[in-house]
């Protein structure tokens, strides 16, 4: 697994998380980009021929516009997400999670033109931290997913039983963060990956887990492994809400 | 730490956060006291991702924290305009500064070119056949025709007619040789090199072919006059390449990411200098050069170009030079 989050130190002392966007997606925004720039050519030509302005200095601007302007522009413009990123849901920002200024945003579109070469703007990204390409090594940037997308609005709490199982030992903050997550996400899983998790957890939680499902057999919670864990989240819950 | 608790009192906070996150930017603040505001928000938000963390509270919570506070940062740390005319007047100053820094690099460019300029011409005046090498096939009777005042195309390139064509011409084709030649300086300088030293050798061949036919009186003040921007602006270009190349082969004390980054900011100046200085040929080469007209005034307004380039850039921008 590679780990695609970036800490980000911020002045204030604090640290928050960039998540960097994969290859897929940004190969994805990229050929998207291409198609737009294709449409600009199409309709400036048209539009212009219709307006009766032509000429060889038109298409020799329009060109050079498509092939060398309009990626570092639509990203000014964009303040880190051309046209193609918007829709994919990523961005450039700086390295330090400052937004895009102006002249890296040029720089590390010139050098768009040199990842072409050996394969270079696909090999790197897979080397360096957080998928960069020569452009943004150089520039000081990197392409994230927005942050400002999909973002849950309130966690919702699960429904939880009656009756809690006290577990035998538990780290703090970790044990309360594995039970509830577990909890919350049980619906999603099915219930048969639902319960190899579950059993996992309690080997977590219990000297003996298989004794627990024993010793419940004939009590009321039985030995189904997710609801012993949705127990052992209703102990840590109650426990801290008093 | 109740999380419940924790989230039903912060909740106002991160909900009028958020509103202000999504608003347009001019609509963010609608007065002062917004304005004032946000900058607390956005520290209590730093502190409250710090507790959520620490007391391993849910990771959506954590998750939606993490989005306040990079969002938060992002407007909070966007950096703020200076005035154009100082922020004008400080970009241009930067060029020659930049240019001079990079003395070294930008010698061994002018050294490459203009050496291998000559190579070319004497190579060319030896045995003029060998001018189609370089210039390919027909390169040279093309010269030819464009310099001979008797043709139909004096002083305009194959397929291209009137000024405003060739103007855009220039620009597309020389401005995209600069950039093909700075991208490419970073496969450790070899491609910004190439692509100068061929331009040299170019330019030397061109002008062996015009000597030998007896066109230098319409060639080089054709030339000189747009090459004072254009020819050194292809050089620095180069260097500019060369500059992120060698932070590459010689990271000196940083990492090589690192290096490549500083040599980003060394080099940025003198890429856009360059272009604005290509822009400047583009125009000269389009609307003056092709005028036709007695070659010693041409040659005259040339040296002047050249002279302003070179003062501008050993004296220019020192008035502002830092310690």
């Amino acid at each position: 697994m590679t780990d695609t989050t970036l800490p980000v130190q911020t002045p204030d002392g604090m640290v928050f998380m960039l998540h960097a966007a994969g290859i897929l997606p940004r190969l994805a925004a990229f050929w998207l980009d291409s198609f737009f720039q294709g449409c600009i050519w199409l309709v400036a030509t048209i539009v212009c021929a219709a307006a009766g302005i032509t000429g060889g200095w038109l298409q020799f601007l329009l060109l050079f516009g498509i092939q060398w302007v309009y990626a570092a522009l639509a990203e000014i413009i964009g303040r880190g997400a051309s046209p193609g990123k918007r829709i994919l849901g990523i961005r450039a920002v700086m390295i330090d999670g400052r937004p895009l200024d102006a002249g890296a945003a040029i720089l590390r579109n010139l050098l768009r033109f040199a990842d072409f070469y050996g394969l270079l703007g696909f090999l790197l990204p897979l080397e360096t931290k957080g998928f960069r390409r020569l452009g943004d090594l150089v520039a000081g940037t990197v392409v994230v997913t927005d942050p400002g997308r999909d973002v849950p609005r309130a966690p919702e709490m699960p429904v939880l039983p009656e009756e809690v199982l006290s577990p035998d030992f538990h780290r703090d903050g970790r044990g309360y963060r594995a039970a509830t997550e577990f909890s919350r996400r049980t619906g999603e899983l099915g219930p048969d990956l639902s319960a190899e998790l579950a059993r996992d957890g309690l080997a977590a939680f219990f000297r003996d887990p298989d004794a627990l499902q024993g010793g419940h057999e004939s009590g009321g919670g039985g030995g189904d492994p997710s609801r012993n864990m949705a127990r052992v989240t209703a102990w840590f819950i109650r426990r801290r809400a008093p | 730490m109740n999380e419940m608790r924790f989230i039903q009192r912060r909740e106002s906070e991160w909900t009028w956060l958020e509103a202000r996150l999504e608003a347009r930017p001019r609509r963010r603040f609608n007065s002062v006291h917004d304005a004032c505001r946000f900058p607390l928000a956005y520290r209590r938000v730093c502190r409250d991702l710090e507790l959520a963390r620490h007391h391993g509270m849910s990771g959506v919570l954590v998750q939606r924290l993490n989005s306040l506070a990079s969002r938060s940062h992002h407007v909070l740390y966007a950096s703020r305009g200076q005035t154009t005319g100082a922020l004008l007047a400080d970009r241009i100053s930067a060029f020659p500064r930049a240019v001079r820094k990079e003395i070294r690099l930008v010698a061994v460019c002018l050294a490459i070119f203009w050496g291998l300029a000559l190579v070319g011409s004497l190579w060319v005046l030896q045995d003029p056949s060998r001018a189609d090498l370089v210039m390919g096939e027909g390169g040279a009777d093309a010269l030819r025709k464009m310099y001979d005042p008797e043709a139909e195309h004096f002083l305009r390139p194959r397929g291209v007619s009137g000024d405003a064509d060739m103007f855009g011409y220039y620009i597309m084709n020389n401005i995209g040789i600069g950039f093909r030649s700075f991208s490419l300086g970073i496969l450790a300088g070899v491609g910004s090199l190439f692509i100068l030293g061929f331009n040299g050798l170019f330019l030397g061949a061109a002008s062996g072919v015009a000597i030998q036919s007896g066109l230098s009186g319409t060639f080089f003040p054709f030339v000189s006059g747009h090459g004072a921007f254009e020819l050194t602006g292809l050089i620095l270009y180069a260097a500019a390449g060369c500059r992120l190349g060698w932070a590459l082969v010689s990271p000196g004390p940083h990492r090589r990411g690192r290096a490549l980054f500083l040599a980003g900011e060394s080099a940025f100046p003198i890429l856009a200098g360059s272009t604005v200085f290509l822009f400047i040929a583009a125009c000269i080469e389009a609307f003056w050069s092709s005028r036709v007209m007695a070659g010693e005034l041409k040659l005259a307004v040339a040296a002047f170009l050249w002279a302003v380039v070179g003062v501008w850039l050993v004296l220019g921008g020192r008035r502002r030079e830092g310690p």
